[in-house]
């Protein structure tokens, strides 16, 4: 390749969100090293400022006509939206972090690594090369597992970070595995050329395309903590500080279905039909198993790892759908992943940040801690309420439209026993989650309640989440209406 | 039989030759042509002239791990460093810009380490 | 391979190579009780996909240099996680003086 036309690759348009993470990463980091004295919350702010500039970038681009840069990097809508959902996780989980170093001693790599990971995530959002994905991936798995166990003190933390690191690794190398074999087959890293020869290779490798795909999803399915390869979630989450749990469940979730998006639309999109149905069993064994374990857990970050499992299923449904759709109800399927994510990312953050306050407050993670929560605070109390109301399904809320749409589609696109089972499993889930709602009314019996007080950082927070739960499930065409409007590929 | 697993004949035959040279060396025509006194400094173990000391299984120091982690790094690096510099004519200024940028990046993660005080020994 | 004299190692045979690599990696991965070997076991997978990698990239469908510019990378980032996981194994067994899997059983439900 020449000189000129190196430079005058579209790398802003298709890199600038993910440019600026970097760069802000690189500044937290220096300026950590620099600054050594004295409080530094400080350095939590510059991070939230940077992620919040990437969020500009990613929406001053969200119009710019689809492009690629290098082969590699695409900006196209399908992209642009999940960058615009990454990074606003971003910016709700960076401010619990801002909030959290203000009560808790941590490690000031916190705020950086953050965002490292987030560069990772993005660089899964926007790459259509499986080399560009790879790295990727490993850049917010491995980061991921160094923010899980950053509390070296904590023997808790260190032995989630370690089971998060073996099974994570163990995913990495299968992913790759099929990855290897898919370029063996076709020649290419490419999603696109792999994508246009995969007519040829399916005819000429069958048993070769099945491995892969079923290499990728597993591999996918460790990174997405679906069940059968959950083991590593709930200790990882619990052990982990809380707003890494959050990030956990949001940021690295919202990044792995876009990828794995991605990869089994762009590569098996064409004809795949039956592939996709091994996708559907995972999606039912999470939705099951997530919820049928929720309802044993008495640790409520637990309980909320093994809800986010289930969640996951949830999601997984339409991605189960594409094979027996046509590419044109595809673009219903993708309105109502990026619908649901966006409303599971609000709930999600919110939860963690209650149950992080009350857990400390209480001095126990126990479930139990939530008894009078009305009483000592009755905002928390609320936003609570929501928020689980929301992750349980009921009217009104974001996680309720979300789950209606999923549903609709699973009626209409042949895959009626997901969505009864969706039906089903949503109704298992209602016991644990009123279990917390029954607790948070109940009145502590006897003496003076302690309240419980939280930052203004926290109050900004959980009030963001609160108002995209509620504005999601009240006025859902706001979202819907754009992402309607979305060509997706 | 094809050329590829005619090839593992020379492999076979180098591996049984490779094993009786030193077998006859050692147990068969070196007890026959060397004296044998035997004296306590003979028999030690021989560690480069010093006196032997210790277990054989001791502990290294975790600090050995640090280093050994920075090694990696640049280590590492090398495997980049050595395509780009064999298509240096080829890829001209802009992945000189790259290749720096790349540099700069790790030089960043030296300096942390340097800060964080993981280069001294104490 | 390829030069004067050298004969061609067929496709096959690497990748069984990588196979059964990949499959005694897995294996040690999943039952070994320490977590050193556990690591090798990984990096034992992540090696297997580098052979393969590298066989597929001059004797693919369509042999490129893709390859092993993938293997450069998986082998960085094998690298990085490697380190991770020692220095995460070093603060296991500050903590905990042990370095088993099985002695990792704080969380419980």
């Amino acid at each position: 390749m020449q000189t000129p036309d190196l430079l005058h690759q579209p790398y802003w348009q298709t890199m600038g969100p993910l440019l600026v993470v970097t760069a802000a990463a690189f500044l937290v980091m220096i300026l950590e090293f620099v600054f050594r004295k004295g409080d530094r919350r400080w350095l939590s702010a510059v991070s939230l400022a940077g992620a919040a500039a990437a969020l500009a970038v990613a929406i001053w681009h969200y119009f710019v006509e689809p492009q690629i840069a290098l082969d590699t990097m695409v900006t196209d809508p399908m992209g642009n939206v999940f960058s615009v959902l990454i990074l606003v996780t971003t910016v709700l989980v960076l401010l619990f972090t801002w909030d959290y170093a203000g009560q808790v001693k941590v490690a000031a790599e916190h705020t950086y690594l953050i965002l490292f990971a987030v560069a990772g995530a993005l660089a899964m959002a926007t790459a259509v090369d499986m080399i560009t994905l790879y790295v990727g991936l490993e850049l917010l798995s491995v980061s991921s597992y160094i923010l899980v166990a950053l509390r070296r003190g904590s023997a808790r933390a260190v032995e989630g970070g370690v089971k998060y690191l073996l099974m994570g690794s163990i995913g990495s190398a299968v992913l790759l595995y099929g990855m290897s074999f898919l370029y063996g087959i076709t020649g290419s890293t490419s999603l696109l050329e792999i994508g246009m020869g995969m007519q040829d290779t399916w005819a000429s490798y069958p048993t070769i395309v099945l491995l892969s795909y079923l290499l990728l999803l597993i591999g996918m399915g460790v990174k997405l903590s679906l069940v059968p390869f959950h083991m590593w979630t709930p200790d990882a989450y619990a052990g982990a500080p809380s707003p890494v749990s959050a990030f956990l469940a949001t940021v690295a979730k919202a990044a792995a279905f876009i990828m794995l998006l991605r990869m089994t639309l762009f590569m098996f999109g064409n004809n795949g039909a039956d592939l996709f149905y091994w996708a559907g069993f995972l999606a039912a064994a999470s939705m099951i198993a997530g919820n049928v374990i929720a309802l044993a857990q008495r640790n409520m970050k637990r309980l909320l790892a093994f809800s986010s499992i289930a969640q996951a299923g949830y999601v997984l449904v339409p991605i189960a759908l594409f094979g027996t759709s046509t590419p044109s109800e595809w673009y219903g399927l993708f309105d109502s992943i990026a619908f649901y994510l966006f409303a599971y990312t609000f709930m999600t953050v919110g939860a963690f940040a209650v149950v992080h306050v009350v857990a400390r407050a209480r001095g126990t993670g126990d479930s139990d801690a939530l008894t009078g929560l009305c009483q000592r605070s009755p905002w928390l109390a609320g936003a609570l309420t929501v928020f689980l109301l929301s992750l349980a399904g009921m009217p009104l809320t974001s996680g309720f439209v979300g789950k209606v749409y999923i549903f609709a589609d699973a009626i209409h696109l042949r895959g009626i026993w997901l969505g009864v089972l969706l039906f089903v499993t949503s109704v298992v889930s209602f016991f644990y989650y009123f279990g917390w709602i029954r607790k948070i009314f109940q009145k502590e019996p006897v003496g003076e309640v302690q309240r419980i007080q939280a930052g203004p950082l926290m109050h900004t927070l959980l009030g963001l989440c609160v108002a995209g739960t509620l504005v999601l499930g009240v006025v859902p065409s706001a979202l819907l209406h754009v992402l309607q409007a979305t060509k997706w590929f | 039989m094809s050329p590829y697993w005619n090839a593992y004949l020379y492999v076979v035959l180098f591996t049984l030759f490779g094993l009786l040279l030193p077998f006859a060396a050692l147990w068969i025509i070196g007890p026959i042509l060397r004296p044998n006194k035997p004296a306590k400094g003979k028999l030690t173990t021989y560690e480069s002239g010093l006196e032997p000391f210790g277990d054989a299984h001791v502990r290294y120091h975790a600090r050995y791990y640090l280093f050994a982690l920075l090694f990696v790094v640049f280590d590492v690096e090398t495997l980049f460093l050595y395509p780009w510099a064999a298509s240096f004519h080829q890829l001209g200024l802009f992945a000189l810009a790259e290749m720096l940028l790349f540099i700069v990046m790790l030089a960043i993660g030296l300096i942390y380490a340097w800060r964080k005080k993981v280069l001294e020994w104490t | 391979m390829g030069g004067a004299g050298s004969v061609a190692i067929p496709a096959q045979s690497l990748l069984a190579l990588a196979a059964i690599l990949f499959c005694v990696g897995l294996y040690g991965a999943l039952t070994k009780r320490n977590l050193i070997i556990v690591l090798v076991s990984i990096e034992l997978m992540l090696n297997a996909v580098n052979i393969n990698l590298v066989a597929f990239s001059r004797l693919g469908v369509a042999p490129n240099l893709n390859g092993q510019v993938f293997a450069l990378f998986t082998i960085t980032v094998a690298a990085a996680e490697i380190a991770v996981g020692l220095a995460l194994l070093l603060a296991v067994f500050r903590l905990r003086k042990t370095s088993e899997v099985k002695d990792l059983d704080l969380h419980k439900w």
